[in-house]
């Protein structure tokens, strides 16, 4: 039988004790694209279609980057900062979104498969087209967002959703 | 140590593979489906599958034993039953894979039987704890007793565990104690109507 997803999580040895303590980044990230990781920032970079399935990417400022089309699989992207960011056909299937700041991020046909957004801030996301099935959008604050067209039938629990447009 | 987390077709439950790189041994966590992946890892790192440890018994997690055990028939299945009579007893509760020693963590509440493994800096949790959530249960006092599991074995470990659960992706104790709103103080006392 096959799989839908292999991640692999490789750890730096540390010295003075067997705990392994810190995630190495998978091969197929650029060095470039690492260090600008390690640094906390990809604000306003260009990198769309970029392919960062399953990488550990907790805390990131992405506010107002071009991620047009890019793969986040199962990413961990908990408390990100997504404001003003492009995801339009994002693949953020199964992506751990905890937390993130989504504030006026265009997410026009992104996939939110089985994502879990919980206590995500949305406010005026545009989610036009967007796969919206399974998605956790526990104790989640939508806002004003757009959902157009979105499909799916999301997790909806202590979900703030004043002024939505459908 | 390398860990490969395998997103299953069962129920999309996930199955993972550790391998610790310098001995060369393989433990597999829970085994929804044996897939194509995992030998073809086993074959590409050139280790051997010591062990498997089963999360709890739900089909979703188990159900290609049949399969693992045709491909290994003498492979050790962990927890061993006398965990569940002294989960506290280092005896039963210690579990070697190459040169790292793993704690197996009693998390009742998903199932009465449901454990976990601490091992490097990763606890594996199968479904007493997800990203954002936790088990389903079919009572109050089990849901409390699963809270207090997670409070008492899983949020004491360092902040930047790696938490890696039966379904869905990756978080971390940090991650969960901050914004899990099942876990959060008041909590116990909904569960208990205090």
């Amino acid at each position: 039988m096959r799989e839908i997803a292999i991640v692999k999580y490789e750890f730096e040895p540390s010295p003075d004790t067997k705990q392994g303590r810190i995630l190495r980044m998978p091969s197929f990230v650029s060095p470039e694209l690492e260090q600008q990781i390690r640094k906390g920032s990809l604000k306003g970079k260009c990198i769309r279609g970029i392919n960062l399935m399953g990488v550990w990417l907790e805390g990131i400022d992405f506010s107002d980057a071009d991620l047009t089309e890019a793969c986040f699989e199962f990413a961990v992207l908990s408390s990100c900062n997504f404001q003003g960011c492009k995801l339009e056909k994002a693949n953020l299937k199964r992506a751990n979104l905890i937390g993130a700041n989504l504030d006026r991020a265009y997410l026009r046909g992104a996939d939110l498969y089985y994502a879990r957004l919980t206590c995500a801030s949305l406010k005026q996301a545009d989610l036009s087209d967007a796969n919206l099935e399974r998605t956790i959008l526990r104790c989640a604050d939508l806002s004003g967002a757009r959902l157009t067209n979105a499909r799916g039938n999301p997790i909806i629990d202590r979900t703030r959703m004043e002024g939505i447009i459908s | 140590m390398i860990v490969y987390h395998f997103c299953t077709l069962v129920n999309e439950a996930n199955a993972y593979l550790i391998i610790d790189t310098e001995t060369k041994e393989g433990l597999l966590i829970d085994v929804p489906a044996w897939t194509e992946g995992m030998q073809k890892t086993l074959d590409e790192y050139n280790a051997k599958l010591v062990g498997v440890f089963i999360t709890h018994e739900h089909y979703d997690h188990t159900s290609g034993l049949g399969d693992l055990y045709k491909r290994y028939p003498n492979i050790k299945r962990y927890p061993q039953e006398e965990f569940f009579n002294d989960p506290d007893n280092e005896k039963y509760n210690k579990l070697t894979i190459g040169q790292w020693e793993g704690k197996i963590l009693s998390l009742p509440g998903h199932t009465p039987e449901s454990v976990g493994l601490y091992v490097g800096n990763v606890v594996f949790t199968g479904d007493a704890l997800f990203a954002g959530s936790v088990g389903g249960t079919t009572s109050p006092w089990e849901a409390k007793q699963q809270v207090e599991a997670i409070w008492e074995k899983i949020f004491i470990l360092p902040e930047d565990t790696l938490v890696l659960t039966g379904h869905g992706p990756a978080t971390s104790v940090a991650i969960e104690k901050k914004f899990n709103p099942f876990l959060q103080n008041d909590t116990l006392s909904i569960l208990t109507n205090e």
